[in-house]
């Protein structure tokens, strides 16, 4: 056939990918958009509050205003140097955006809309870098899958929907990227590849702490291609551009600093980047030396370079010049050493390990692909091959200890199981052949190209006489079969994103009792009456969790949040909460506190609320005042959590459960007071008072309840005494208004 | 006076049958124990605990039995052990000052008498009992019990810290040097470098073999995707005896038993050998025929296979609304 004809055929190649990817992209975005669709365009959970004020902040004043923040409202009284303890990446992106959108082409973008539908957005850039990564493990249609898969896996949708502006949202996008990039440096061996894998590297780490993965993961990648003999000039040029140009621009991360070159996590690159100078040095004699001086030179030296290496690692830890393990990193190969150590970690579920479920739910039909991807990658076995298998077998054991890193093995699932299945496709979708073949005398005059000739020479003998039925119906079946499960696939991650993934958690989504949809909307609504009420420079006391909430939605000035770097700050929260009236108003008084906030379900069942935290409020506290705040003091002889008629001493004597039921046996008239989270019955003979603090505000559904810190008594009392003889004047008043309406005024006015 | 005097000895004859062992003998038992600490039986705990005693314990009540499946009672055990161990090492002739303290181990199933005598319904349980004076009756060995509050944490410190609050005697942390594992360590070591010595050629054939690394990272990421990790974290059972039989699946999906993760890497592990043989060996048989045989049959092989998976993921996960094939397990 004429070029021309030729040419057709690529544009149309092209141009059903496009297509194809333009479809995948809709698909993923539109997938994450349930929670938008159901609710409105808002921000979720707690993290992403602080981000979307961080962005906020950046967006009114200037970068390096943004950089140099110093943020007085939180954790007060002692602040946090907010400029210096984040990730930029997140913030500056969503800026950048807002600028470009604003001032280039003239759209008055609200920048909460742009932070809502971040994640999604970026959920399409990262199934094309999917593409382009696994088109370099196998080929196009391999990618193609793999860009479906990365699209609409639930294990990354999970922390990619909209309204979940979270780090996570653009990182693994730019894991993606760096892969990529990296697999193509290595592959060709450019400065050029390598310096842009450096580029997306430096991204990732101003956007995401886990950038220590690609730390760690290239340089084993670089390490086992060395160890099985496979070291190339262009690997040494990949990687030594990637690390010294990576490794500088990370210091640029005011966050990061001198880490890359201090902390543990980051010597395997180091120690890579050492041993790949002596790598290329033993090569370069090699080729100028007989073999048998190499060898003496070869032992030599490898002896040499091993003690002077472990020497020089014990010298620099014993002076102090490289950092201990760091706890959060040392919870990943022990979580066992975090549940006893570190109470804050073993608090947050998210540092949980993983059950089977969880992994298949996140996944579902890449769990089993996923190993036979790993079985084709080891038959080819080429460089890239054995990044994907380094990249799976660690990203696997991550995943097994630490639930949320289900994050980081779900691209790589996507792509072997996409090269698994591309192979079965490729062994049965082709049908071409069968019909050419079958129709040669009609089309013999058409010559192709000396390829197809060949193929159909070969197929010739398989397929002479007459229709191919059966081979086409062996076709059909295993086409139409994994079609289904595809389909099926779909199916389950749609249900699984509607159903587990598109919760705000801000707002809650409930039945009227006919059964119409209802929204329950506590949270904002006692963030804005915060906001509207309360001076601006009020200090709000709330439990760590809902600090960044605080800080997003009601502007006021927390003493804890979610970033939680001080312990004992939070553990002084703990223990306010924990400790009675008396000893807690000390504690309020000094840090300013003006307002106390609680989450309380138990009107309403909601099972998330401060009581059911409040054994992580007693036991933080306890780690720091060991003889003040006790643990075994909230549990009954039996050793259960009571908050009824059994409840402990010092459990009805807390604020936490002072300020959560109070009045709520007034509330139900009489009638048993059933705390609907504990199935528990708060006795209504116990009156609960309050001398410290008073209401002042509770939501429609109790979720949220404000109090207000009091003043110190006018006449010089302590508030117990005050609040005793007030409670009696005023039983005295009610006994004297009772009398007087006994005899009510019935004589005329004259 | 005189006609006292049979009641007297008969008195004394009643207290020497009932009353508990004598602080020697208490010695000698707790030293020929070789663990230091004595376990309890039906037959003996009246003997340690009943009537007068001169002498402290700690009473752990526990229970190994798997029907049970106390968790808590499995974690926290070693402490009770190391603990007792390491009090009969920093005290190995008794205390100098004070009352002597013994430790003693019941397991429910081995006196299910004293358990119900305390009437308890939860274990473990750790109890710190004072010594009674002469004329304690046998039921009263359970009045004054202080039971141990179990926090979580580093279990052998905070017994320790508790068994010095309570007595005053501080127990001295030493840790054993390990003998039998240096001699392991030792022999380990040495085996390795023989068999490097000897079999190089072999060794380093296995380590360049492509296939040994094959499998051994498939196998290693069947385990990590199938829970092996968490089974391993949370120590938990590997099945769940109940009165009706055996649970094997927990029927929570944040929950899962030892045994889950090996039927569930065995079924991915099935599913992937099935597809293999479909991509690799079915697709190049060349009689059409035949081919098409062999296509329905691993086909149905997997439909069947990855229905009963998924079966199974229902049983985890309740509500769950897709199924291939109704097995009428779930």
């Amino acid at each position: 056939m004429t070029p021309s004809n030729g040419l057709h055929v690529e544009t149309v190649r092209v141009l059903l990918r496009v297509v194809i990817f333009l479809s995948i992209a809709g698909a993923a975005i539109s997938l994450r958009l349930f929670s938008v669709i159901r609710f409105e365009s808002i921000i979720h959970e707690f993290d992403p509050w602080f981000n979307y004020r961080a962005t906020k902040y950046l967006v009114l004043h200037s970068f390096y205003e943004f950089l140099n923040w110093f943020d007085e409202r939180t954790w007060y009284p002692l602040g946090r140097v907010t400029g210096g303890t984040l990730y930029p990446g997140l913030m500056v992106t969503s800026g950048a955006i807002w600028h470009v959108m604003r001032e280039w082409l003239r759209l008055p973008v609200d920048i909460r809309n742009i932070c809502v539908l971040l994640a999604p957005a970026f959920s399409g850039v990262t199934a094309v870098f999917t593409y382009l990564l696994t088109k370099e493990m196998k080929d196009g249609s391999a990618g193609l899958l793999a860009a479906l898969f990365m699209g609409i896996a639930p294990g990354y949708i999970s922390r990619s929907v909209a309204g979940s502006y979270d780090n996570e949202a653009i990182a693994i996008t730019l894991l993606m990227a760096t892969f990529y990039l990296w697999i193509k440096a290595m592959k060709v061996g450019s400065i050029f590849y390598g310096a842009l894998t450096a580029l997306s590297y430096f991204y990732m780490v101003s956007a995401w702490g886990g950038y220590v993965f690609i730390t760690n993961l290239i340089p084993l990648h670089v390490f086992v291609l060395l160890l099985m003999g496979r070291y190339s000039p262009r690997l040494y040029t990949a990687y030594t551009t990637w690390y010294a140009l990576g490794t500088l621009a990370s210091m640029q991360i005011p966050f990061v600093g001198f880490l890359p070159i201090r902390s543990n996590d980051h010597m395997a690159g180091l120690g890579v980047f050492g041993l790949i100078q002596l790598v290329a040095l033993g090569a370069y004699v090699r080729s100028n030396v007989p073999s048998a001086q190499f060898k003496s030179f070869f032992a030599v030296s490898i002896v040499l370079v091993v003690s002077l290496g472990v020497l020089g690692l014990f010298a620099l830890t014993a002076a102090g010049w490289i950092a201990p393990w760091t706890g959060r990193f040392y919870s990943l190969w022990d979580t066992n050493y975090a549940k006893i150590h570190i109470p804050i970690i073993a608090s947050v579920s998210e540092h949980q390990p993983t059950p089977w479920p969880a992994i298949f739910f996140d996944t579902n039909m890449l769990a089993w692909l996923f190993p036979v991807g790993l079985y084709y990658c080891f038959q080819e076995l080429r460089d890239e091959h054995l990044f994907i298998i380094i990249y799976g077998l660690f990203s696997a054991y991550f995943a097994g200890v630490m639930v949320r890193l289900i994050l980081t093995l779900t691209p790589v699932m996507c792509v072997a199981g996409a090269i698994a299945l591309s192979k079965l496709f490729d062994a049965y979708m082709d049908i071409t052949d069968l019909f050419k073949s079958s129709g040669s005398a009609q089309a013999s005059s058409a010559a192709d190209s000396s390829s197809e000739t060949e193929k159909k020479s070969s197929k010739r003998s398989s397929s002479k006489k007459g229709f191919p039925l059966f081979q086409l119906l062996t076709k059909a079946i295993v086409l139409s079969s994994f079609v289904y499960y595809l389909a099926y696939f779909v199916m389950h991650c749609t249900w699984v994103t509607s159903n587990a993934y598109s919760s705000p958690s801000v707002v809650l989504p409930s039945r009227n009792p006919d059964g119409s949809p209802a929204i329950i909307d506590d949270y904002r609504e006692a963030y804005y009456w915060l906001r509207m009420n309360t001076p601006e420079d009020a200090k709000v006391m709330a439990w760590w969790d809902y600090g960044y909430q605080i800080g997003g939605m009601a502007d006021r000035t927390t003493l804890v949040d979610n970033n939680t770097w001080n312990n004992t700050h939070i553990a002084t929260v703990g223990k306010a909460m924990a400790s009675s009236e008396e000893v807690s108003y000390e504690i309020l008084k000094q840090h300013d506190v003006d307002y106390v906030l609680v989450i309380f379900g138990g009107i309403l069942g909601y099972s998330g609320d401060d009581i059911n935290k409040f054994l992580w409020m007693v036991r933080i506290a306890e780690g720091i005042w060991p003889n003040e705040v006790r643990e075994r003091d909230f549990f009954t002889d039996k050793g259960e959590y009571k908050v009824d008629s059994e409840a402990t001493e010092a459990m009805r004597n807390s604020l936490m459960y002072k300020m959560s039921y109070y009045r709520f046996t007034d509330m139900h008239n009489g009638r048993e007071a059933v705390d609907r989270v504990r199935s528990q019955v708060i006795p209504s003979d116990r009156k609960i008072t309050l001398d410290t603090v008073e209401e002042a505000y509770t939501t429609q559904n109790w979720i949220v309840r404000i109090y207000k810190v009091k003043d110190l008594d006018n006449l010089g009392r302590d508030l117990q005494s005050a609040g005793k003889s007030e409670r009696q004047e005023s039983a005295a008043a009610l006994g004297k208004r009772t009398r007087n309406a006994k005899k009510p005024d019935l004589d005329l006015r004259v | 006076m005189k006609h006292w005097t049979p009641v007297v000895f008969l008195a004394f004859l009643w207290t020497q049958v009932f009353a508990a062992y004598s602080n020697s003998e208490m010695k000698t038992l707790v030293k020929n124990s070789g663990s230091g600490y004595i376990r309890l039986s039906e037959a003996n705990y009246k003997k340690h605990l009943y009537g007068h005693r001169d002498y402290d314990v700690v009473l752990f009540m526990t229970s190994q039995a798997p029907q049970l499946n106390c968790v808590l009672c499995r974690e926290y055990t070693p402490a009770f052990e190391a603990v007792a161990q390491l009090y009969s090492h920093t005290f190995p002739e008794g205390v100098s000052t004070g009352r002597d303290l013994y430790f003693l181990y019941a397991d429910f199933l081995d006196a299910k008498s004293l358990f119900l005598a305390m009437g308890l319904d939860l274990i473990p349980k750790l109890y710190y009992m004072e010594a009674t004076p002469e004329s304690t009756s046998d039921d009263d060995f359970n009045k004054q019990n202080n039971p141990y509050p179990f926090y979580q944490g580093d279990f052998v410190e905070l017994t320790n810290q508790w068994v010095y609050t309570m007595t005053g005697h501080r127990i001295e942390v030493y840790t054993p040097p390990d003998y039998s594992k240096m001699v392991f360590n030792a022999i380990a070591t040495f085996a390795v470098v023989f068999a490097f010595k000897r079999f190089r050629t072999q060794i380093f054939a296995i380590l360049k073999s492509n296939y040994v690394w094959g499998i051994g990272t498939i196998i290693l990421v069947l385990l990590f995707i199938s829970g092996q990790m968490f089974t391993q974290i949370r120590s938990v059972p590997f099945m769940y005896e109940k009165k009706e039989g055996v649970e094997v699946f927990a029927t929570n999906a944040q929950m899962q038993y030892g045994v889950e993760t090996q039927i569930v890497s065995t079924m991915y592990g099935l599913m992937g050998i099935v597809f293999l043989v479909l991509a690799n060996r079915v697709s190049s048989i060349k009689n059409a025929k035949v081919q098409f045989m062999a296509v329905t049959i691993v086909s149905v092989l997997l439909y069947l296979l990855y229905s009963i998976f998924l079966s199974i993921f229902n049983i985890k996960y309740r509500g769950y609304p897709y199924m291939l094939l109704d097995l009428g397990v779930a």
